[in-house]
Protein backbone atom coordinates (compact mmCIF):
# COMPACT_ATOMS: atom_id res chain seq x y z
CA UNK A 1 0.00 0.00 0.00
CA UNK A 2 1.18 3.48 -0.92
CA UNK A 3 -0.12 5.97 1.99
CA UNK A 4 1.36 9.47 1.23
CA UNK A 5 1.11 12.08 3.73
CA UNK A 6 0.48 15.92 2.21
CA UNK A 7 -0.60 19.12 3.26
CA UNK A 8 -1.39 22.10 2.43
CA UNK A 9 1.47 24.01 3.59
CA UNK A 10 4.88 23.29 5.12
CA UNK A 11 5.23 23.10 8.96
CA UNK A 12 2.24 21.62 10.16
CA UNK A 13 3.36 18.39 11.04
CA UNK A 14 4.11 16.10 7.66
CA UNK A 15 7.38 15.00 8.65
CA UNK A 16 6.15 14.21 11.85
CA UNK A 17 3.27 12.14 10.92
CA UNK A 18 5.55 9.91 8.56
CA UNK A 19 8.84 9.73 10.13
CA UNK A 20 6.29 8.43 13.22
CA UNK A 21 3.95 6.12 11.04
CA UNK A 22 6.83 5.15 9.01
CA UNK A 23 8.18 3.73 12.98
CA UNK A 24 5.13 2.73 14.64
CA UNK A 25 3.84 0.33 11.90
CA UNK A 26 5.40 -2.87 10.37
CA UNK A 27 7.12 -3.94 7.53
CA UNK A 28 7.35 0.06 5.94
CA UNK A 29 9.36 2.65 4.04
CA UNK A 30 9.76 5.24 4.02
CA UNK A 31 10.48 8.16 0.77
CA UNK A 32 10.57 11.77 1.36
CA UNK A 33 9.44 13.58 -2.11
CA UNK A 34 9.31 17.06 -0.42
CA UNK A 35 12.66 17.68 -2.42
CA UNK A 36 13.12 21.27 -1.72
CA UNK A 37 13.27 20.44 2.06
CA UNK A 38 13.61 17.09 2.55
CA UNK A 39 13.77 16.76 6.30
CA UNK A 40 12.99 13.21 6.90
CA UNK A 41 16.50 12.31 7.41
CA UNK A 42 16.97 14.45 9.94
CA UNK A 43 15.24 12.23 12.46
CA UNK A 44 15.87 9.10 11.19
CA UNK A 45 20.01 8.66 12.07
CA UNK A 46 20.03 7.73 7.98
CA UNK A 47 22.92 5.11 7.23
CA UNK A 48 23.72 6.27 3.35
CA UNK A 49 24.09 3.30 1.74
CA UNK A 50 24.23 4.35 -1.78
CA UNK A 51 24.15 8.10 -3.16
CA UNK A 52 23.38 8.87 -6.82
CA UNK A 53 22.97 12.27 -9.31
CA UNK A 54 20.38 12.58 -10.82
CA UNK A 55 20.94 13.59 -14.77
CA UNK A 56 18.70 15.27 -16.96
CA UNK A 57 20.27 16.96 -20.75
CA UNK A 58 20.82 20.45 -20.98
CA UNK A 59 21.83 22.61 -23.79
CA UNK A 60 25.01 23.82 -24.24
CA UNK A 61 25.44 26.80 -26.33
CA UNK A 62 28.72 26.20 -29.39
CA UNK A 63 29.08 29.40 -30.41
CA UNK A 64 30.91 29.15 -33.37
CA UNK A 65 28.46 26.68 -35.56
CA UNK A 66 25.60 29.46 -34.28
CA UNK A 67 24.10 31.44 -37.33
CA UNK A 68 21.99 33.81 -35.36
CA UNK A 69 19.11 32.44 -37.21
CA UNK A 70 16.95 32.74 -34.19
CA UNK A 71 15.07 29.80 -34.65
CA UNK A 72 15.64 28.31 -30.89
CA UNK A 73 14.88 31.48 -28.96
CA UNK A 74 11.52 31.13 -31.05
CA UNK A 75 10.75 27.36 -29.82
CA UNK A 76 11.22 28.23 -26.41
CA UNK A 77 8.40 28.13 -24.63
CA UNK A 78 9.56 28.94 -21.08
CA UNK A 79 11.59 32.06 -22.10
CA UNK A 80 14.97 30.33 -20.76
CA UNK A 81 16.85 31.76 -24.41
CA UNK A 82 18.04 34.87 -25.78
CA UNK A 83 19.58 35.90 -28.48
CA UNK A 84 22.05 38.66 -27.99
CA UNK A 85 24.51 40.19 -30.72
CA UNK A 86 25.31 36.76 -32.28
CA UNK A 87 25.30 34.77 -28.94
CA UNK A 88 22.45 32.93 -27.45
CA UNK A 89 22.01 33.18 -23.69
CA UNK A 90 21.04 30.15 -21.81
CA UNK A 91 18.88 31.32 -18.33
CA UNK A 92 19.68 28.11 -16.47
CA UNK A 93 17.22 28.74 -13.86
CA UNK A 94 13.68 29.28 -16.46
CA UNK A 95 14.73 25.84 -18.91
CA UNK A 96 12.53 22.88 -18.62
CA UNK A 97 15.31 20.44 -20.27
CA UNK A 98 12.70 19.52 -22.86
CA UNK A 99 15.17 19.35 -25.45
CA UNK A 100 13.29 21.04 -28.24
CA UNK A 101 16.20 23.76 -29.25
CA UNK A 102 18.12 21.31 -29.94
CA UNK A 103 15.69 19.40 -32.22
CA UNK A 104 15.31 22.81 -33.54
CA UNK A 105 18.63 24.38 -34.29
CA UNK A 106 19.76 23.86 -37.96
CA UNK A 107 23.40 24.03 -37.63
CA UNK A 108 23.63 21.50 -33.98
CA UNK A 109 24.98 24.94 -32.06
CA UNK A 110 23.01 23.39 -29.02
CA UNK A 111 23.70 19.79 -28.19
CA UNK A 112 22.47 18.29 -25.04
CA UNK A 113 24.68 17.11 -22.25
CA UNK A 114 23.51 15.67 -19.17
CA UNK A 115 23.43 18.19 -16.03
CA UNK A 116 22.87 17.35 -12.34
CA UNK A 117 19.83 18.33 -10.91
CA UNK A 118 20.10 16.84 -7.64
CA UNK A 119 20.95 13.54 -5.43
CA UNK A 120 18.94 10.55 -4.59
CA UNK A 121 19.92 8.82 -1.50
CA UNK A 122 18.91 5.25 -0.02
CA UNK A 123 19.87 4.37 3.83
CA UNK A 124 18.53 2.54 6.38
CA UNK A 125 17.56 4.29 9.25
CA UNK A 126 16.45 4.15 12.83
CA UNK A 127 14.27 0.64 13.18
CA UNK A 128 16.36 -0.70 10.32
CA UNK A 129 13.67 1.24 8.23
CA UNK A 130 14.51 2.53 4.17
CA UNK A 131 14.91 5.54 4.01
CA UNK A 132 14.52 7.66 0.30
CA UNK A 133 14.95 10.96 0.05
CA UNK A 134 15.51 13.24 -2.61
CA UNK A 135 17.74 16.57 -2.96
CA UNK A 136 17.37 19.43 -5.39
CA UNK A 137 20.09 21.63 -6.18
CA UNK A 138 18.71 25.44 -5.63
CA UNK A 139 17.11 27.29 -8.36
CA UNK A 140 16.41 24.14 -10.22
CA UNK A 141 12.77 23.70 -11.93
CA UNK A 142 13.28 19.97 -12.94
CA UNK A 143 11.70 18.56 -8.98
CA UNK A 144 9.31 16.37 -10.70
CA UNK A 145 11.80 14.14 -12.77
CA UNK A 146 13.89 13.84 -8.99
CA UNK A 147 9.79 12.87 -7.55
CA UNK A 148 9.65 10.42 -9.97
CA UNK A 149 13.07 8.68 -8.98
CA UNK A 150 12.17 8.75 -5.26
CA UNK A 151 9.10 7.25 -6.13
CA UNK A 152 10.26 4.31 -8.48
CA UNK A 153 11.56 3.19 -4.24
CA UNK A 154 7.97 2.71 -3.19
CA UNK A 155 7.59 -1.21 -2.33
CA UNK A 156 4.57 -2.88 -3.12
CA UNK A 157 4.69 -5.88 -0.81
CA UNK A 158 5.44 -3.46 2.12
CA UNK A 159 3.32 -0.04 3.31
CA UNK A 160 5.27 3.11 1.77
CA UNK A 161 5.00 6.38 3.14
CA UNK A 162 5.27 9.25 1.46
CA UNK A 163 6.63 12.53 2.75
CA UNK A 164 4.96 14.91 0.16
CA UNK A 165 5.74 18.62 -0.73
CA UNK A 166 3.59 20.90 0.67
CA UNK A 167 0.59 23.39 -1.90
CA UNK A 168 -1.07 21.73 -4.49
CA UNK A 169 0.88 22.91 -7.37
CA UNK A 170 2.54 20.24 -9.95
CA UNK A 171 4.99 18.71 -7.38
CA UNK A 172 2.49 17.84 -4.51
CA UNK A 173 0.73 15.97 -7.60
CA UNK A 174 3.70 14.20 -8.94
CA UNK A 175 4.32 12.95 -5.27
CA UNK A 176 0.79 11.83 -4.11
CA UNK A 177 -0.42 10.60 -8.06
CA UNK A 178 -0.88 6.86 -7.60
CA UNK A 179 -1.52 6.96 -3.81
CA UNK A 180 -3.81 4.44 -2.42
CA UNK A 181 -4.73 6.30 0.58
CA UNK A 182 -3.84 10.17 1.62
CA UNK A 183 -3.44 11.88 4.92
CA UNK A 184 -3.49 15.24 4.85
CA UNK A 185 -2.37 16.91 8.19
CA UNK A 186 -3.69 20.02 9.10
CA UNK A 187 -3.76 22.71 12.04
CA UNK A 188 -7.00 23.64 13.67
CA UNK A 189 -6.58 27.38 12.53
CA UNK A 190 -8.15 29.44 9.72
CA UNK A 191 -5.25 29.03 7.23
CA UNK A 192 -4.93 25.26 8.20
CA UNK A 193 -8.66 25.23 7.00
CA UNK A 194 -8.01 27.42 4.23
CA UNK A 195 -5.01 24.78 3.25
CA UNK A 196 -6.62 21.52 3.72
CA UNK A 197 -9.76 22.52 1.93
CA UNK A 198 -7.37 22.97 -1.51
CA UNK A 199 -5.30 19.35 -0.43
CA UNK A 200 -9.21 18.13 -0.74
CA UNK A 201 -9.87 19.60 -4.05
CA UNK A 202 -6.77 18.24 -5.49
CA UNK A 203 -7.02 14.66 -4.46
CA UNK A 204 -10.72 14.70 -5.71
CA UNK A 205 -9.41 15.30 -9.07
CA UNK A 206 -6.82 12.68 -8.84
CA UNK A 207 -9.33 10.11 -6.93
CA UNK A 208 -7.42 9.07 -3.88
CA UNK A 209 -9.18 8.80 -0.96
CA UNK A 210 -8.23 10.82 1.93
CA UNK A 211 -8.35 11.51 5.75
CA UNK A 212 -7.44 13.58 7.72
CA UNK A 213 -5.14 14.61 10.53
CA UNK A 214 -4.98 17.23 12.97
CA UNK A 215 -1.81 18.08 14.59
CA UNK A 216 -1.85 20.95 17.33
CA UNK A 217 -5.34 19.68 17.93
CA UNK A 218 -5.66 21.53 21.67
CA UNK A 219 -4.57 24.86 19.64
CA UNK A 220 -6.72 26.77 17.58
CA UNK A 221 -10.18 25.81 17.02
CA UNK A 222 -11.10 22.83 16.44
CA UNK A 223 -14.57 22.94 15.24
CA UNK A 224 -13.46 24.73 12.13
CA UNK A 225 -12.08 21.48 11.02
CA UNK A 226 -14.48 19.10 12.76
CA UNK A 227 -17.79 20.82 10.75
CA UNK A 228 -15.56 20.67 7.59
CA UNK A 229 -14.99 16.87 7.60
CA UNK A 230 -18.56 16.62 8.38
CA UNK A 231 -19.49 18.51 5.78
CA UNK A 232 -17.35 17.11 3.05
CA UNK A 233 -17.61 13.32 4.57
CA UNK A 234 -14.09 13.05 5.23
CA UNK A 235 -13.01 11.09 8.21
CA UNK A 236 -10.41 12.64 11.11
CA UNK A 237 -8.36 9.86 11.36
CA UNK A 238 -6.27 11.39 14.37
CA UNK A 239 -5.67 14.22 16.48
CA UNK A 240 -2.64 15.05 17.78
CA UNK A 241 -2.41 17.46 21.10
CA UNK A 242 0.42 20.08 20.86
CA UNK A 243 2.79 19.28 23.95
CA UNK A 244 6.00 22.26 24.65
CA UNK A 245 7.89 18.93 25.74
CA UNK A 246 7.36 17.26 22.45
CA UNK A 247 8.19 20.83 20.30
CA UNK A 248 11.54 20.90 22.26
CA UNK A 249 12.41 17.66 21.46
CA UNK A 250 11.53 18.38 17.84
CA UNK A 251 13.96 21.30 17.72
CA UNK A 252 16.72 19.49 18.76
CA UNK A 253 15.75 16.57 16.15
CA UNK A 254 14.13 13.86 18.10
CA UNK A 255 10.46 13.00 16.88
CA UNK A 256 9.20 10.89 20.33
CA UNK A 257 6.12 10.22 19.39
CA UNK A 258 6.17 6.40 18.10
CA UNK A 259 7.68 6.18 21.99
CA UNK A 260 4.59 6.53 23.06
CA UNK A 261 2.85 2.94 23.08
CA UNK A 262 -0.08 4.94 23.32
CA UNK A 263 0.20 6.40 20.42
CA UNK A 264 1.56 3.60 18.72
CA UNK A 265 -1.87 1.76 19.27
CA UNK A 266 -3.54 4.20 17.52
CA UNK A 267 -1.51 4.38 14.77
CA UNK A 268 -2.24 0.59 14.32
CA UNK A 269 -6.02 1.24 14.57
CA UNK A 270 -5.82 4.01 12.45
CA UNK A 271 -4.03 1.81 9.25
CA UNK A 272 -7.09 -0.45 10.36
CA UNK A 273 -8.87 1.75 9.68
CA UNK A 274 -7.46 3.24 6.56
CA UNK A 275 -7.48 -0.11 5.14
CA UNK A 276 -11.43 -0.47 6.11
CA UNK A 277 -12.14 2.39 4.13
CA UNK A 278 -10.28 1.23 1.38
CA UNK A 279 -11.84 -2.08 0.84
CA UNK A 280 -15.40 -0.64 1.27
CA UNK A 281 -15.98 1.19 -1.84
CA UNK A 282 -19.14 2.70 -0.68
CA UNK A 283 -17.80 5.05 1.62
CA UNK A 284 -14.74 5.96 -0.49
CA UNK A 285 -17.57 6.76 -2.84
CA UNK A 286 -19.43 8.58 -0.17
CA UNK A 287 -16.36 10.55 0.25
CA UNK A 288 -16.00 11.27 -3.26
CA UNK A 289 -19.45 12.29 -3.46
CA UNK A 290 -18.66 16.21 -4.36
CA UNK A 291 -16.03 15.29 -7.29
CA UNK A 292 -15.58 18.23 -9.55
CA UNK A 293 -14.97 18.12 -12.80
CA UNK B 1 11.70 55.02 -6.05
CA UNK B 2 10.45 52.30 -4.31
CA UNK B 3 12.37 49.41 -2.06
CA UNK B 4 11.55 45.62 -2.15
CA UNK B 5 11.15 43.03 0.75
CA UNK B 6 10.47 39.36 0.91
CA UNK B 7 9.84 37.57 3.56
CA UNK B 8 11.19 33.75 3.22
CA UNK B 9 11.28 31.26 5.19
CA UNK B 10 12.56 27.92 3.23
CA UNK B 11 9.46 26.16 4.66
CA UNK B 12 5.93 27.14 5.71
CA UNK B 13 4.18 27.32 8.89
CA UNK B 14 7.41 29.47 10.82
CA UNK B 15 5.28 32.02 11.31
CA UNK B 16 6.29 34.46 7.99
CA UNK B 17 2.23 35.47 6.76
CA UNK B 18 1.81 36.75 10.70
CA UNK B 19 4.91 38.30 10.32
CA UNK B 20 3.96 39.94 7.00
CA UNK B 21 0.65 40.70 7.98
CA UNK B 22 1.54 42.68 11.35
CA UNK B 23 4.25 44.48 9.20
CA UNK B 24 1.25 45.97 6.82
CA UNK B 25 -0.14 47.79 9.89
CA UNK B 26 3.08 48.71 10.78
CA UNK B 27 3.80 50.35 7.33
CA UNK B 28 0.42 51.63 6.48
CA UNK B 29 -0.67 53.45 3.89
CA UNK B 30 3.14 53.61 2.51
CA UNK B 31 3.32 49.98 0.82
CA UNK B 32 1.82 47.53 -2.26
CA UNK B 33 1.22 44.19 -0.41
CA UNK B 34 1.76 40.90 -2.55
CA UNK B 35 1.07 37.19 -1.64
CA UNK B 36 4.16 35.51 -3.76
CA UNK B 37 3.23 32.00 -1.69
CA UNK B 38 0.36 30.88 -4.36
CA UNK B 39 0.31 27.55 -3.79
CA UNK B 40 -0.89 28.01 -0.35
CA UNK B 41 -1.79 31.75 -0.29
CA UNK B 42 -3.03 32.88 3.31
CA UNK B 43 -2.02 36.61 3.33
CA UNK B 44 -5.48 37.83 2.76
CA UNK B 45 -7.16 35.73 5.33
CA UNK B 46 -5.40 37.84 7.81
CA UNK B 47 -5.70 41.13 5.60
CA UNK B 48 -9.02 42.85 5.55
CA UNK B 49 -9.81 43.41 1.63
CA UNK B 50 -12.08 44.02 -1.32
CA UNK B 51 -11.03 42.35 -4.16
CA UNK B 52 -11.51 45.68 -6.85
CA UNK B 53 -10.85 43.14 -10.48
CA UNK B 54 -9.69 39.64 -11.38
CA UNK B 55 -7.83 38.19 -14.23
CA UNK B 56 -7.56 34.96 -15.45
CA UNK B 57 -3.44 34.00 -15.87
CA UNK B 58 -2.80 32.28 -19.01
CA UNK B 59 -0.07 30.16 -18.32
CA UNK B 60 1.65 26.56 -19.26
CA UNK B 61 0.16 25.02 -22.10
CA UNK B 62 -1.37 21.61 -22.68
CA UNK B 63 -0.53 19.32 -25.60
CA UNK B 64 -3.02 17.16 -27.54
CA UNK B 65 -2.59 14.65 -30.33
CA UNK B 66 -5.99 14.33 -32.80
CA UNK B 67 -6.26 10.32 -32.80
CA UNK B 68 -8.20 11.21 -36.20
CA UNK B 69 -4.52 12.46 -37.56
CA UNK B 70 -1.94 10.27 -35.94
CA UNK B 71 -0.54 7.39 -37.48
CA UNK B 72 1.33 5.61 -34.13
CA UNK B 73 4.46 6.43 -35.46
CA UNK B 74 5.51 6.61 -32.24
CA UNK B 75 8.00 9.88 -32.56
CA UNK B 76 6.85 11.84 -30.08
CA UNK B 77 7.12 9.69 -27.35
CA UNK B 78 10.67 8.82 -27.88
CA UNK B 79 11.22 12.73 -27.83
CA UNK B 80 8.64 14.18 -24.84
CA UNK B 81 11.10 14.41 -22.01
CA UNK B 82 8.46 14.46 -19.29
CA UNK B 83 7.09 11.09 -20.11
CA UNK B 84 3.63 12.50 -20.73
CA UNK B 85 2.88 10.86 -23.91
CA UNK B 86 1.04 7.11 -23.64
CA UNK B 87 0.36 4.57 -26.23
CA UNK B 88 -3.03 3.69 -26.20
CA UNK B 89 -4.81 1.50 -29.36
CA UNK B 90 -1.45 1.83 -31.74
CA UNK B 91 -2.07 5.76 -31.26
CA UNK B 92 -0.48 7.98 -28.58
CA UNK B 93 -2.09 9.86 -26.28
CA UNK B 94 -1.13 13.04 -23.63
CA UNK B 95 -1.28 12.81 -20.42
CA UNK B 96 -2.15 15.91 -19.21
CA UNK B 97 -1.08 15.86 -15.65
CA UNK B 98 2.04 15.42 -16.64
CA UNK B 99 2.18 17.68 -19.43
CA UNK B 100 4.78 20.90 -19.05
CA UNK B 101 3.45 21.76 -22.58
CA UNK B 102 7.26 22.29 -23.70
CA UNK B 103 6.05 21.98 -27.75
CA UNK B 104 8.83 19.17 -28.65
CA UNK B 105 5.71 17.02 -29.61
CA UNK B 106 4.01 19.26 -32.11
CA UNK B 107 7.70 20.10 -33.60
CA UNK B 108 8.67 16.44 -33.72
CA UNK B 109 5.08 15.09 -35.38
CA UNK B 110 5.52 14.22 -38.84
CA UNK B 111 1.93 14.43 -39.86
CA UNK B 112 0.76 17.43 -37.54
CA UNK B 113 -1.51 15.54 -35.29
CA UNK B 114 -0.19 17.76 -32.05
CA UNK B 115 -1.82 20.99 -30.73
CA UNK B 116 -0.46 22.79 -27.85
CA UNK B 117 -2.97 25.26 -26.17
CA UNK B 118 -2.16 27.70 -23.55
CA UNK B 119 -4.36 27.26 -20.54
CA UNK B 120 -5.88 29.71 -17.72
CA UNK B 121 -4.02 27.99 -14.57
CA UNK B 122 -5.66 30.77 -11.76
CA UNK B 123 -7.01 33.99 -11.10
CA UNK B 124 -5.04 37.10 -10.07
CA UNK B 125 -7.07 39.33 -7.92
CA UNK B 126 -6.02 42.99 -7.29
CA UNK B 127 -7.33 44.09 -4.37
CA UNK B 128 -7.75 46.72 -1.63
CA UNK B 129 -6.59 47.00 2.33
CA UNK B 130 -6.71 49.96 4.35
CA UNK B 131 -3.12 49.38 4.67
CA UNK B 132 -2.39 50.17 0.75
CA UNK B 133 -2.91 47.70 -2.65
CA UNK B 134 -3.05 44.08 -2.28
CA UNK B 135 -1.85 41.44 -5.32
CA UNK B 136 -2.63 38.22 -4.94
CA UNK B 137 -3.59 34.90 -6.92
CA UNK B 138 -5.48 31.52 -6.60
CA UNK B 139 -3.98 28.80 -8.96
CA UNK B 140 -5.95 26.02 -9.70
CA UNK B 141 -4.70 22.43 -8.65
CA UNK B 142 -1.53 20.76 -10.65
CA UNK B 143 -0.58 23.67 -11.80
CA UNK B 144 3.15 23.92 -13.27
CA UNK B 145 3.28 28.33 -13.46
CA UNK B 146 3.69 29.54 -9.82
CA UNK B 147 7.09 31.41 -11.00
CA UNK B 148 5.17 32.79 -13.28
CA UNK B 149 2.52 33.76 -11.82
CA UNK B 150 4.70 35.55 -8.95
CA UNK B 151 6.60 37.14 -11.23
CA UNK B 152 2.99 38.45 -12.53
CA UNK B 153 2.13 39.89 -9.23
CA UNK B 154 5.21 41.37 -8.78
CA UNK B 155 5.21 43.63 -12.42
CA UNK B 156 1.16 44.88 -11.10
CA UNK B 157 2.70 45.94 -7.51
CA UNK B 158 5.45 47.32 -9.19
CA UNK B 159 3.42 49.58 -11.71
CA UNK B 160 0.87 50.35 -8.17
CA UNK B 161 3.95 51.68 -6.50
CA UNK B 162 5.02 53.68 -9.11
CA UNK B 163 1.24 55.36 -9.83
CA UNK B 164 0.90 56.23 -6.10
CA UNK B 165 4.25 56.93 -5.50
CA UNK B 166 4.53 53.93 -2.05
CA UNK B 167 7.70 53.37 -0.55
CA UNK B 168 7.79 50.48 0.22
CA UNK B 169 6.45 46.38 -1.97
CA UNK B 170 5.94 43.94 0.72
CA UNK B 171 6.17 40.58 -0.63
CA UNK B 172 5.10 37.29 1.38
CA UNK B 173 6.92 34.78 0.16
CA UNK B 174 6.92 31.26 -1.20
CA UNK B 175 8.74 28.36 0.91
CA UNK B 176 11.25 26.19 -0.93
CA UNK B 177 13.89 26.41 -3.47
CA UNK B 178 12.36 26.38 -6.70
CA UNK B 179 10.74 28.80 -9.51
CA UNK B 180 8.21 30.30 -7.21
CA UNK B 181 11.06 30.82 -4.30
CA UNK B 182 13.32 32.51 -7.22
CA UNK B 183 10.67 34.68 -8.80
CA UNK B 184 9.95 36.69 -5.28
CA UNK B 185 13.41 37.10 -4.90
CA UNK B 186 15.33 38.41 -7.72
CA UNK B 187 15.95 41.93 -7.74
CA UNK B 188 14.69 42.79 -4.31
CA UNK B 189 16.30 44.77 -2.06
CA UNK B 190 16.64 42.78 1.16
CA UNK B 191 15.17 39.20 1.89
CA UNK B 192 14.05 38.73 5.62
CA UNK B 193 14.37 35.36 6.27
CA UNK B 194 12.35 34.03 9.60
CA UNK B 195 13.55 31.42 10.86
CA UNK B 196 12.56 28.13 13.57
CA UNK B 197 15.29 27.38 16.33
CA UNK B 198 14.21 23.47 15.20
CA UNK B 199 16.77 21.15 13.31
CA UNK B 200 15.19 21.16 10.55
CA UNK B 201 14.53 24.81 10.89
CA UNK B 202 18.08 25.72 10.59
CA UNK B 203 18.34 23.54 7.43
CA UNK B 204 15.50 24.95 5.91
CA UNK B 205 16.64 28.76 7.03
CA UNK B 206 20.49 27.08 5.07
CA UNK B 207 18.16 26.57 2.10
CA UNK B 208 16.77 30.21 2.08
CA UNK B 209 20.12 32.06 2.35
CA UNK B 210 21.85 30.16 -0.36
CA UNK B 211 19.35 30.63 -2.77
CA UNK B 212 19.20 34.66 -1.53
CA UNK B 213 22.93 34.87 -1.85
CA UNK B 214 22.82 33.01 -4.87
CA UNK B 215 21.23 35.88 -6.41
CA UNK B 216 23.36 38.27 -4.25
CA UNK B 217 20.05 39.92 -2.47
CA UNK B 218 20.97 41.36 1.44
CA UNK B 219 20.06 38.51 3.91
CA UNK B 220 18.27 39.71 7.38
CA UNK B 221 17.00 36.94 9.70
CA UNK B 222 15.02 36.80 12.76
CA UNK B 223 13.91 33.67 14.76
CA UNK B 224 10.01 32.69 15.36
CA UNK B 225 9.56 30.77 18.33
CA UNK B 226 12.82 31.71 20.04
CA UNK B 227 12.21 29.87 23.39
CA UNK B 228 11.51 26.07 21.58
CA UNK B 229 15.47 26.16 22.10
CA UNK B 230 17.31 28.71 23.31
CA UNK B 231 20.97 27.07 22.03
CA UNK B 232 20.34 26.66 18.46
CA UNK B 233 18.79 30.67 18.35
CA UNK B 234 21.73 31.53 19.51
CA UNK B 235 23.55 29.52 17.05
CA UNK B 236 21.52 30.95 14.67
CA UNK B 237 22.46 34.33 15.91
CA UNK B 238 26.19 33.47 15.69
CA UNK B 239 25.69 31.95 12.20
CA UNK B 240 24.57 35.77 10.99
CA UNK B 241 27.39 37.93 12.75
CA UNK B 242 30.00 35.65 11.36
CA UNK B 243 28.34 35.09 7.97
CA UNK B 244 27.70 39.37 7.92
CA UNK B 245 23.83 38.57 7.95
CA UNK B 246 21.53 41.24 9.24
CA UNK B 247 20.25 39.67 12.70
CA UNK B 248 17.29 41.48 13.79
CA UNK B 249 16.18 39.99 16.81
CA UNK B 250 13.73 37.38 18.28
CA UNK B 251 9.82 36.63 18.43
CA UNK B 252 8.59 34.09 21.92
CA UNK B 253 6.12 31.54 21.06
CA UNK B 254 2.67 33.60 22.12
CA UNK B 255 -0.76 32.04 21.76
CA UNK B 256 -2.03 35.41 21.45
CA UNK B 257 -0.94 34.74 17.12
CA UNK B 258 -2.85 31.95 16.96
CA UNK B 259 -5.79 33.89 18.98
CA UNK B 260 -5.78 36.33 16.98
CA UNK B 261 -5.58 34.35 13.38
CA UNK B 262 -8.77 32.89 14.56
CA UNK B 263 -10.39 36.03 14.70
CA UNK B 264 -9.00 36.15 10.92
CA UNK B 265 -6.62 38.98 12.02
CA UNK B 266 -2.19 39.67 12.76
CA UNK B 267 -2.03 39.65 16.55
CA UNK B 268 -0.69 43.12 16.30
CA UNK B 269 -4.39 43.90 15.49
CA UNK B 270 -6.00 42.26 18.14
CA UNK B 271 -2.88 42.10 20.92
CA UNK B 272 -0.83 45.02 19.97
CA UNK B 273 0.79 45.16 23.76
CA UNK B 274 1.17 41.11 23.97
CA UNK B 275 5.03 39.87 23.61
CA UNK B 276 4.72 38.56 20.17
CA UNK B 277 3.83 42.23 18.63
CA UNK B 278 5.82 43.74 20.57
CA UNK B 279 8.97 41.89 19.11
CA UNK B 280 7.73 42.00 15.79
CA UNK B 281 7.62 45.75 16.30
CA UNK B 282 11.33 46.25 17.12
CA UNK B 283 12.29 43.56 13.73
CA UNK B 284 10.04 46.05 11.73
CA UNK B 285 12.01 48.94 12.74
CA UNK B 286 15.10 47.71 12.52
CA UNK B 287 14.07 46.21 8.83
CA UNK B 288 12.93 49.03 7.59
CA UNK B 289 16.37 50.80 8.90
CA UNK B 290 18.12 48.24 6.51
CA UNK B 291 16.65 49.30 3.48
S1 LIG C 1 15.84 22.73 -23.46
FE1 LIG C 1 13.75 23.48 -23.77
S2 LIG C 1 13.42 24.83 -22.05
FE2 LIG C 1 15.61 24.52 -22.16
S3 LIG C 1 16.32 26.21 -23.39
FE3 LIG C 1 15.97 24.50 -24.79
S4 LIG C 1 13.89 24.85 -25.54
FE4 LIG C 1 14.13 26.11 -23.71
S1 LIG D 1 18.76 27.90 -33.65
FE1 LIG D 1 20.92 27.36 -33.61
S2 LIG D 1 21.82 28.64 -35.19
FE2 LIG D 1 19.82 29.50 -34.79
S3 LIG D 1 20.20 31.05 -33.22
FE3 LIG D 1 19.70 29.20 -32.13
S4 LIG D 1 21.68 28.27 -31.73
FE4 LIG D 1 22.04 29.80 -33.30
S1 LIG E 1 4.16 19.40 -24.93
FE1 LIG E 1 6.13 18.63 -24.18
S2 LIG E 1 5.59 17.73 -22.21
FE2 LIG E 1 3.67 17.98 -23.29
S3 LIG E 1 3.39 16.03 -24.29
FE3 LIG E 1 4.40 17.35 -25.76
S4 LIG E 1 6.58 16.89 -25.51
FE4 LIG E 1 5.54 16.09 -23.71
S1 LIG F 1 4.54 12.04 -33.64
FE1 LIG F 1 2.50 12.54 -34.39
S2 LIG F 1 1.91 10.81 -35.64
FE2 LIG F 1 3.67 10.16 -34.43
S3 LIG F 1 2.75 9.19 -32.65
FE3 LIG F 1 3.10 11.30 -32.10
S4 LIG F 1 1.20 12.35 -32.62
FE4 LIG F 1 1.12 10.38 -33.60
Amino acid sequence: MILSIASGKGGTGKTTLAVSLALALDNTVLLDCDIEEPNVHLFVQPEIRNEQRVEVPAPRFIKERCTGCGKCVEFCQFNALALIKDEVLIFRHLCHNCGGCTIVCPENALPAEMVEIGRLYKARGLGGIDVIWGAILPHQVRGTKLISEVKKNANPSAITIIDCPPGTAHPMVKAVDGSDFCLLVTEPTLFGLNDLKLSVETLRLLDIPCGIVVNRSNLGNIELIEDYARKENIPILMKIPYSREFAEAYSRGTITLAQDSQWVAQARQMLQTITELRSHPQRTQQTQQTKRT
Amino acid sequence: MYKQLTIMSGKGGTGKTTLTASFCRLAQGRIVIVDADVDAANLHILLEHKIEKSEEFIGGAIAYIDPEQCTGCGECFQRCQFDAIRALNGKYIVSERECEGCGVCELVCPVDAVTVKKESVGKLFHSITPYGRFFHAQLYPGGESSGQVVTLLRERAEDAAVAEHKELILIDGPPGIGCAAVASLTGVTKVLVVAEPTVSGWHDMLRAISLADFFRVGICVCVNRADINPELTSQIEQFCRENQYQFLGTIPQDDSVIKAQLKAQSVLDVYPDSPASRAIENIFNAVIQEL
